[in-house]
């Protein structure tokens, strides 16, 4: 019956295209941004083009992906030390964070002391304090390290007492009348259900880590990314300027990519 | 009597005026006894089980269970709330012997016991699983375990099935049912519905006004074990309307007092 295998084969073709339209509309939150960014660029890359512009002022991109691969290592052995002192600030502040956090919802008289006190060192802008810690600390990484801390912990903090609070009233009632100590509560029920506030401080806190070690590296390294930045502008490199600060955004992605990855595994034990 | 409550007054100071929560509460709870405590939302009766759990303190008065003064709370009691609060990382079983590794008793020896308990409530096969594979009524099963899993001699309940849509509601006092009579506790038991205090219990304490006083103290003469039927019977519904009767005397009464 041909008119019956036309039919078939029309429906056919419309679920063939109804599919296509769904996973179109599947692919458009991955590729709308990239379309945008690519338009961006290409748009970046027309105007040096027809403009003139001189390259040390705006250079095309085609230039800072040049420079990219051309200076490959030299911009990767300085993105290893960023990345490592990002990652030590961030993992102290962490620790400082987490445990001050504790410290202040255990003991309402440490929390009395403490908060304002807390609270009120973050009201200092905190690049005023940098030359301060050279001064302490040297031009070594132990400033470096200290600044960034100092930029860092705050959001933890906040997020981890959110946390530590953010538990049921009638839980903590059962584990009074079950005579739990208050670090039991502490680290069987509090700390374990503050994870999704714990990753939600996280993730600021290791972009601010970042900013805070780039921020250490302009004002006293002789190396990292912050550093070569720094010294690529001061020898009119633009273009070697903006591929270091594409390598900082890799190592951003990956660094924010690998504690946002850290919070789904958690978020999956947490949910049960 | 085992659980005592004389004179017992709560005031909630609140800034520069006080508030009376509950007036002044007598009662009584025999060994074995089942009774409930009825009133409406916000008339204290939460506030009176919270004080018999030690868990608040009185104002005024004392209470005392098993003839040992209740001032702090104390591991001979077992207590369920209005949501089964079970730890969401953590196995039903797990959230059964939470009480047992709080109290850091060795967890081996009542493992047993609480495998037993959840086969008791029918969740023999679910010791493993999580609380958010169970239906509400299963959670505050494992919630029933869990107060019972080292060994209370007393089990306090605020509104423990109030959340639970109707149908789960009538499983959950048949399952309350059997599990108080296998294990022979002492039960207190706080509800705001007059049908499942009546289904429930031996005596029905009827609580009004703010502050707060016991008005009624009801006998419920039904045979033990009870089956859910007896809820058709005239005689529970004729119980029914005349602690309905009872609690709206007392509203007019109030209406009458208060300006």
């Amino acid at each position: 019956m041909p008119t019956a295998h036309a039919a078939s084969e029309a429906a056919l073709a419309t679920q063939a295209e109804q599919r296509s339209v769904r996973t179109f509309e599947r692919a458009t939150p991955y590729l709308l941004p990239a379309a945008t960014a690519i338009a961006f660029i290409l748009a970046w890359e027309a105007f040096c083009y027809f403009s003139g512009v001189h390259p040390v002022i705006l250079p095309p991109p085609s230039a800072v992906l040049a420079k990219f691969f051309r200076f490959f290592p030299l911009i990767f052995a300085h993105s290893v030390p960023t990345t490592l002192e990002s990652l030590a600030a961030f993992l102290l502040a962490c620790l400082l964070g987490c445990g001050l956090a504790a410290v202040v919802v255990l003991s309402r008289r440490m929390r009395e002391a403490l908060w304002p006190n807390l609270v009120f060192f973050q009201l200092i802008p905190k690049i005023a304090l940098a030359p301060l810690f050279i001064v302490w600390l040297g031009i070594g990484s132990e400033s470096r390290l200290t600044f960034a801390l100092f930029v860092t912990f705050f959001p933890m903090l906040v997020a981890t007492v959110a946390g530590l609070e953010h538990v049921d009233r009638d839980m903590l009632r059962l584990c009074r009348s079950v005579g739990a100590t208050r670090l039991q509560v502490l680290f069987s029920v509090r700390f374990p259900s503050a994870v999704p506030f714990i990753f939600s401080g996280m993730k600021i806190s290791i972009t601010l880590a970042i900013i805070g070690v780039i921020v250490g590296e302009f004002i006293t390294s002789q190396r990292g990314l912050g550093y070569l930045i720094l010294f690529a502008s001061s020898r009119q490199e633009t273009a070697l300027s903006m591929a270091a600060i594409v390598m900082l955004c890799i190592v951003g992605l990956v660094l924010y990519g690998a504690v946002a990855l850290g919070e789904r595994i958690m978020k999956k034990w947490h949910d049960g | 009597m085992y659980v005592r409550c004389a004179r017992v007054g709560k005031v909630y100071a609140t800034g520069r005026s006080a508030v009376q929560a509950i007036k002044s509460v007598d009662l009584g709870v025999r060994e074995g006894e089942f009774v409930s405590l009825l009133g409406p939302s916000g008339c204290g009766k939460s506030t009176l089980l919270m004080i018999v759990a030690g868990l608040e303190t009185a104002t005024s008065g004392a209470v005392t269970v098993a003839g040992r003064p209740m001032d702090e709370p104390r591991t001979d009691i077992g207590i369920m709330f209005q949501d089964p609060t079970l730890l969401p990382w953590r196995s039903i079983l797990e959230n059964v012997l939470f009480p047992i590794r709080m109290m850091r008793r060795p967890i081996p020896t009542y493992r047993s016991r609480a495998l037993e308990l959840l086969a008791e409530v029918g969740l023999g096969d679910f010791a493993e699983h999580r609380p958010r594979h169970l239906s509400g009524g299963m959670r505050q099963r494992a919630a029933i375990c869990r107060a019972l899993v080292h060994e209370p001699r007393l089990l306090l309940m605020d509104e423990p099935f109030s959340a639970l849509d109707a149908i789960t509601r009538d499983e959950m006092n048949i399952a309350l049912l059997r599990m108080w009579e296998r294990h022979k506790i002492t039960a207190l038991f706080v509800t705001h519905s007059i049908r499942e205090a009546v289904f429930l219990s031996d005596r029905v304490l009827v609580m009004n006004g703010r502050p707060s006083t016991i008005i009624a103290d009801v006998r419920i003469p039904f045979a033990r074990p009870r089956e859910f039927a007896i809820g058709d019977t005239p005689e529970f519904n004729a119980l029914c309307g005349a602690l309905r009767d009872k609690i709206g005397e007392a509203y007019r009464a109030a209406g009458t007092e208060v300006h």
